[in-house]
């Protein structure tokens, strides 16, 4: 006799009886496994707009000191 | 827990079969039996007013009657059973909480599943010990 088995990833095969035993203690099982998948990524509806960057231009004001300038 | 001083009721009974070196509870069990013989070798002699007898070997069958789940990884490990090596059997005639626990290797020799017109699809298990049977108080 033979029964169908699983493993992990839901990928079964017909296992002849002499070697069920050891195939459930490598994991096997005799029930198919839910392999649940991964949910994928929300699709996007609204086009979605891309923000412009803001520069900030700060004005450096400062005196500027001549130092050439010839002493009396 | 202390053995079982009074008469057993059988429906706490429980068995337990190996689930790759697993002993798992076996599922809608309605029934299980045991049964231990011992030969006896022929001593009589000419003469002789009574046959005589010396003790000889002994040995051990079972039978678990079920009522057929596929959902249930002991039970179909008792259907992958004939042809395959010894497996532990455990079978508590009163429950688990009292009485005994009888254990030992077996070889599953027949498994069937019948059907009928008028009740459940029902399986018939029959297994032959090897070796000797361990009776533990629980």
């Amino acid at each position: 006799m033979a029964i169908q088995m699983y493993d992990k990833q839901g990928n079964s095969k017909i296992v002849e009886n002499p070697q069920v035993q050891d195939h459930l203690r490598s994991g096997w099982k005799f029930k198919k496994p839910v392999v649940t998948e991964k949910p994928q990524k929300e699709i996007q509806t609204k086009p979605h707009w891309r923000q412009r960057r803001r520069i900030k231009i700060l004005k450096a004001e400062a005196d500027v000191i001549n130092n050439n300038k010839e002493e009396k | 827990m202390a053995t079982n001083t009074a008469v057993y009721s059988g429906h706490s009974g429980v068995a337990k079969f190996d689930v790759g070196g697993s002993v798992t509870l076996v599922a809608s069990i309605t029934a299980f039996g045991i049964s231990n013989t011992g030969d006896a070798y022929e001593t009589t002699v000419l003469g002789s007013s009574a046959r005589t007898y010396l003790p000889g070997l002994t040995s051990a069958t079972g039978t678990l009657s079920l009522l057929w789940r596929d959902d249930d990884s002991a039970q179909l490990a008792l259907y992958s059973g004939p042809g395959s090596a010894a497996a532990t059997l455990e079978l508590y005639p009163s429950g688990q909480g009292t009485g005994i626990k009888l254990s030992g290797e077996v070889i599953v020799t027949s498994h069937s599943i019948d059907t009928g017109l008028d009740g459940a699809v029902t399986s018939e298990v029959a297994v032959q010990f090897t070796g000797a049977i361990t009776k533990a108080d629980l």
